[in-house]
């Protein structure tokens, strides 16, 4: 995996970025806002998880905006603008414009997301919200580290069950049934094996007084420095989307097209931030070399 | 503090339907992001609640196994696809170990299998859904109301019809504008069959498991004493 220097950051100021990010997206539906968060996002996507994995997503999402277009044209009725009528009811373009761009956002928030998971890793979720709910993050992470071990488990199963059986894989309904049984031995055995783990915690006084962390972060006065820069992008931009940009309407005629257009390079700088960054960086690189 | 969250979670519960449905008709704006963080916000008091009762190591072990087996079973079922054991194991959860417990199992098997499946806006939605699956079915269990098999796979249906509705509420009050019924019937009608097959799956991953998994679980509740 990349090392991006924006996961670099204090876990508080990668969540707040992609927190405002997909929040943003999904408070705005003009179009031109839709297209500046798809975009920014692809970019950071690239940039995180390289070009292919970019072209995979924006396949898959234009897949979703075509979908929810054609619903959307198809059964919402509101709208002038006639493009042709399918069994005596009319389809307008406004509510196949909104279906566009209910999709676009749609699709940009699932962008966002898979670029969340790729720099705010589980490690940093935990980090972030593990002060406020011990307990649940601790069960949160024994529930990580148990799966990769239960699917080592299965195929053990699965190699005794084979082993016994002779082999011979029947059709889908033995399938099923092997997979459910499966399913049973794997509860059980790893049941009773947690009931030895958690009897170890007990005995290592699993509980009593401050619990100590793997990765230890505090906020350095770059963090706050950051943090407070993406404040105050945010602030603007939300006051673009909220203030301004809600002023676009779809119906009856699409209107207000450039209302808050200039708000959009505030939001777009706000969204490459991660991009800046890592252009920076690749600049220094060069030079020094 | 206890009582009051106690009196809270159904009220809670009950509140993230009703202002979807509200949202929805009302046709309110930014419903998509104002419903999501509904969502994500009614889940807080369940997890405050079961941190402040400081549960020993071998309580805070059974939801978690649970969800692993449930997130694991995600993956290990992947051939058949919408065949996800999920709900079902969530419901026995629920059964056994009573509605915390149930909540807690459902939630995290939501958060944790999205890892390996993708996590979403509906990551929220999904911990939501399989959440107050495995509550109800605490609660009713509570009430003695699903001890017969066939109690169980009714339930099982249904939860998997309740979840299906939630999912497909939350797409059409965010992303189907304006709102109308025929434009709901019809998103409504494309979930359906999915929803049907979860629940056809469901009910029967009920009536292989629900028997032997009870016994097996209640052989470790004694041996162990939780």
């Amino acid at each position: 995996m990349k090392k991006n220097c924006f996961s670099a950051y204090h876990p508080a100021v990668v969540f707040l970025y992609f927190a405002g990010a997909a929040g943003l997206c999904m408070c705005s539906l003009h179009p031109y806002y839709v297209l500046v968060s798809y975009l920014c996002g692809a970019v950071l996507l690239g940039i995180s998880c390289g070009l292919r994995r970019v072209f995979r997503q924006v396949l898959a999402t234009l897949a979703v905006v075509a979908v929810t277009a054609a619903v959307n044209g198809l059964t919402g009725g509101l709208g002038l603008t006639v493009l042709f009528y399918l069994g005596g009811t009319p389809v307008t373009w406004e509510s196949v414009f909104y279906g566009l761009c209910s999709g676009g956002m749609l699709a940009a928030v699932l962008q966002w997301f898979a670029c969340y998971q790729r720099i705010m890793t589980g490690d940093k979720f935990l980090e972030l919200f593990g002060r406020g709910f011990p307990t649940v993050s601790m069960m949160l992470s024994m529930v990580f580290r148990y799966i990769p071990d239960m699917l080592g488990k299965g195929r053990e199963i699965r190699a005794a069950q084979k082993a016994l059986t002779g082999g011979k894989s029947g059709g889908k309904r033995e399938q099923m049934k092997e997979g459910v049984r499966l399913a049973s031995v794997l509860m059980n055995w790893s049941m009773e094996n947690s009931m030895e783990t958690a009897d170890s915690m007990q005995a290592r006084e699993y509980g009593k007084g401050p619990r100590s962390r793997y990765i230890h972060e505090r906020m350095s006065r770059g963090d706050y420095r950051a943090a407070l820069i993406l404040a105050a992008l945010l602030i603007v931009s939300a006051f673009g989307v909220f203030g301004k940009a809600s002023e676009f309407v779809f119906y009856p005629f699409l209107g207000g097209m450039e209302a808050g257009i200039c708000f959009l390079p505030v939001y777009g700088l706000y969204l490459l931030i991660p991009a800046l960054l890592e252009g920076k960086e690749l600049i220094w690189w060069m030079r020094l070399r | 503090m206890n009582k009051i969250l106690n009196c809270l979670e159904p009220v809670i519960l009950l509140a993230v339907p009703a202002v979807l449905i509200l949202c929805t008709v009302m046709g309110t704006e930014y419903t998509a992001v104002l419903t999501l963080f509904v969502a994500a916000l009614s889940m807080v008091p369940f997890f405050l609640r079961f941190e402040r009762r400081k549960p020993r190591a071998r309580e805070m072990m059974p939801p978690v196994i649970l969800a692993a087996v449930a997130a694991a079973g995600r993956v290990l079922f992947a051939a058949f696809p919408s065949v996800k054991p999920v709900t079902a194991i969530v419901i026995i959860g629920g059964c056994c170990f009573g509605r915390q417990s149930g909540f807690l199992t459902g939630a995290l098997a939501a958060l944790a299998s999205n890892l390996f499946f993708g996590q979403g806006p509906w990551t929220p939605w999904q911990m939501y859904s399989w959440g107050v699956t495995g509550y109800l079915a605490g609660l009713l269990s509570d009430r003695g109301m699903l001890e017969r098999t066939w109690q169980m796979l009714g339930f099982g249906f249904c939860a998997a019809l309740l979840y299906g509705w939630i999912m497909d509420t939350w797409y059409i009050a965010g992303f189907v504008s304006p709102f109308t019924w025929t434009g709901a019937l019809a998103a409504y009608g494309a979930g359906l069959p999915f929803s049907l097959l979860h629940g056809l799956a469901t009910t029967g991953f009920l009536a292989l498991t629900t028997g032997p998994w009870k016994k097996k679980i209640r052989r470790i509740q004694s041996k162990y004493g939780i």
